[in-house]
């Protein structure tokens, strides 16, 4: 009735008419008299032709399935999140009771943080507290150690020079995570008009060696983080060519190797920077990135072995080294596999956080720590928080490096202080 | 729990099915039924999920999933009858996305400094949007959060502007000026040069 009046009042058609026109949200009636109006008014016809390509071309895009049936997990969190409640019901019993029987036993408690002494509490402290103040310790140290430039000096701080772009991108990617400052922000604008000047005349981020697509796909992934954020159309045409530089390259196989003179065998390591970047791109509406993307899982997947293992360029390929590819590869395809295999998956990530987590390098910690956020269960949350704990830890508490970590792990001599620090941080 | 959800699933009153036909389910939600649950997740995780990758989340899409339907259980008991039971998923996704937006508030405010920033405006100008990259994924993203979740709950979801209102709280009216604004700035910007 409302829009008969709104033609009629009008002569065309009114703007809500138009849009519940092309949305098929009128009665017949009212659809039928505008329909009437359309074929008499050339330009209520256009308006709505172009409202319906708007429409047609919002409805293209194609829609997301979950990975698996999220029911189970769901299930699950529920369960853990009811027996924690019970726990939690227990404790106020026995703290209402030792404060009947002993007056003073919870002032005895609560600064030595003993009343929190299950494992369920700790982890809850340090959830809420500890990790922000980790996060912000390493932000404030990153914008201490940035050059003029806007870089993070690699070999300053005991890494390889060549790096200078992967570790600014991987350091870009730590500020935006980490809780947002003025001093913060400034940094990271200079970090972006830096990573803008390292692009040459062919996309590449960096200089042209071997090593190269680690500088170009993080700093990708870490521009396009950057415009997703700002929306600032500036960014497109660099990431532009950045993007169609990332699918030129990728393999028959469907990953990516090094880019050396010849090209080199695809690897995970390799391969998972340059999937990030095209997920964000696609996710930012780049077009012609599904299909290497879809490549790139499938040849991830068939990296898998049965035991759930990745291999580094093909299933049971482990060199001693490369001890980050089963969480790699879990983060990229954990919720696209059979439940069986996730679930041998799952067992390995959790045996792996189990045993002394971070000894060996922060790559790996922070690869565990993205696959287990895939895994919302009461066993790998708590795996989370027991690498959480272990990593802030071993922040430096102390000038002049405080809020750094240090580069004593593995990669340590190829990416530094900045590197253990970014890893960490985003680990966090 | 376990055994409960294993149990075949018997609605609570079949009479609300033929109007919402997630009635049923939603009462025996209300009284706690974890088999409700299980299947109400079924039913719209992949909805719910593409609520969420089109309002702008990433990777995380299936967590805030997860999130909402944790809440759908922990509040079910509000759950009435009077509304259909998408309205009361949406009006939870939509805290939940709110709650999800406070925390990374910090990507709001790098929206203004890079804008703002001389040195990058001088080495790299500005360059238009041709057609071709301007796409449409670009062009939702672009709408400001009011404008694109009227545009999702309606073009993608299937709400009706009163189901939108409600999940809103806003007014009808408001919903509807909010739909034509957002579509027309979506044209506008699919027909940019």
């Amino acid at each position: 009735m409302r829009h008969k009046q709104d033609m009629r009042a009008a002569g065309c058609l009114a703007e809500d008419t138009a849009t519940s026109f092309c949305l098929g949200h009128l009665a017949p009636e009212t659809r039928t008299a505008c329909e009437r109006h359309l074929v008499a008014c050339p330009a209520c016809a256009a308006r709505i032709a172009d409202m319906r390509k708007a429409i047609e071309a919002l409805r293209a895009i194609p829609p997301a399935q979950v990975g698996s049936d999220l029911t189970p997990a769901i299930l699950d969190r529920l369960a853990a999140e009811e027996a924690w409640q019970r726990r939690a019901w227990r404790w106020a019993a026995a703290a209402g009771v030792a404060v009947l029987v002993g007056g003073s036993l919870l002032a005895w408690m609560a600064p030595k943080g003993r009343w929190l002494s299950t494992r369920e509490g700790r982890d809850t402290l340090a959830l809420s507290g500890r990790p922000e103040k980790a996060q912000d310790a390493a932000a404030d140290w990153f914008c201490r150690a940035q050059e003029d430039n806007g870089s993070w000096d690699a070999a300053k701080w005991g890494g390889d020079r060549r790096y200078d772009v992967a570790l600014t991108a991987l350091t870009t990617l730590a500020l935006l995570e980490a809780p947002s400052a003025p001093e913060r922000n400034a940094a990271v604008r200079k970090a972006v008009a830096y990573l803008l000047k390292r692009q040459d005349a062919t996309g590449l981020f960096g200089p042209s060696f071997d090593g190269a697509p680690y500088n170009h796909g993080m700093a990708t992934l870490a521009l396009l983080r950057v415009l997703r954020a700002t929306g600032d159309v500036r960014l497109q045409e660099p990431l532009d060519r950045a993007v169609a530089r990332i699918t030129a390259r990728q393999t028959r196989e469907g990953g990516w190797g090094y880019w050396g003179e010849v090209e080199s065998e695809p690897n995970l390591s390799v391969t998972w920077w340059q999937t990030e970047a095209l997920k964000m791109a696609e996710t930012l509406g780049w077009q012609k990135v599904s299909g290497p993307l879809r490549r790139a899982t499938r040849w991830v997947a068939s990296l898998a072995d049965e035991t759930g293992a990745f291999g580094y360029r093909r299933a049971a390929d482990t060199p001693p080294s490369a001890n980050s590819l089963t969480p790699m590869g879990a983060t990229m395809i954990l919720a696209g596999l059979p439940p069986i295999s996730a679930e041998r998956i799952k067992a390995l990530l959790l045996e792996m956080a189990a045993k002394t987590p971070i000894e060996e390098d922060y790559y790996r910690t922070y690869f565990l720590m993205r696959a287990l956020r895939n895994m919302p269960d009461e066993e790998a949350g708590q795996a989370r928080l027991a690498l959480r704990r272990e990593l802030v830890e071993r922040q430096v508490a102390t000038a002049p490096v405080r809020g750094s970590w240090e580069p004593d792990r593995r990669w340590g001599a190829v990416g530094g202080r900045v590197y253990a620090t970014a890893l960490a941080s985003l680990s966090l | 729990m376990t055994s409960e959800a294993e149990q075949p699933f018997r609605p609570h009153n079949e009479a609300r099915c033929s109007e919402d036909p997630d009635a049923a389910l939603a009462l025996n939600l209300a009284a706690g039924s974890t088999a409700a649950l299980a299947e109400l997740v079924r039913r719209h995780q992949n909805a719910l999920l593409n609520f969420f990758l089109r309002m702008g989340a990433y990777s995380n899409g299936e967590d805030l999933v997860q999130e909402t339907f944790l809440r759908v259980f922990r509040y079910g008991r509000r759950y009435r009858p009077s509304a259909r039971f998408r309205t009361f998923l949406y009006t939870l996704a939509r805290h939940v996305w709110a709650d999800y937006c406070r925390k990374q508030q910090r990507r709001e405010r790098l929206g203004f400094w890079l804008l703002a920033d001389a040195a990058i405006r001088d080495e790299h100008p500005p360059t238009p949007s041709p057609r071709d990259r301007m796409d449409v994924r670009a062009a939702l993203n672009a709408l400001s959060p009011k404008l694109r979740e009227v545009l999702v709950l309606s073009v993608y979801q299937g709400l009706r502007y009163r189901e939108i209102a409600e999940v809103l709280g806003v007014p009808l009216g408001t919903v509807k000026s909010r739909m034509n604004l957002a579509l027309e700035n979506v044209r506008k910007m699919l027909n940019a040069p």
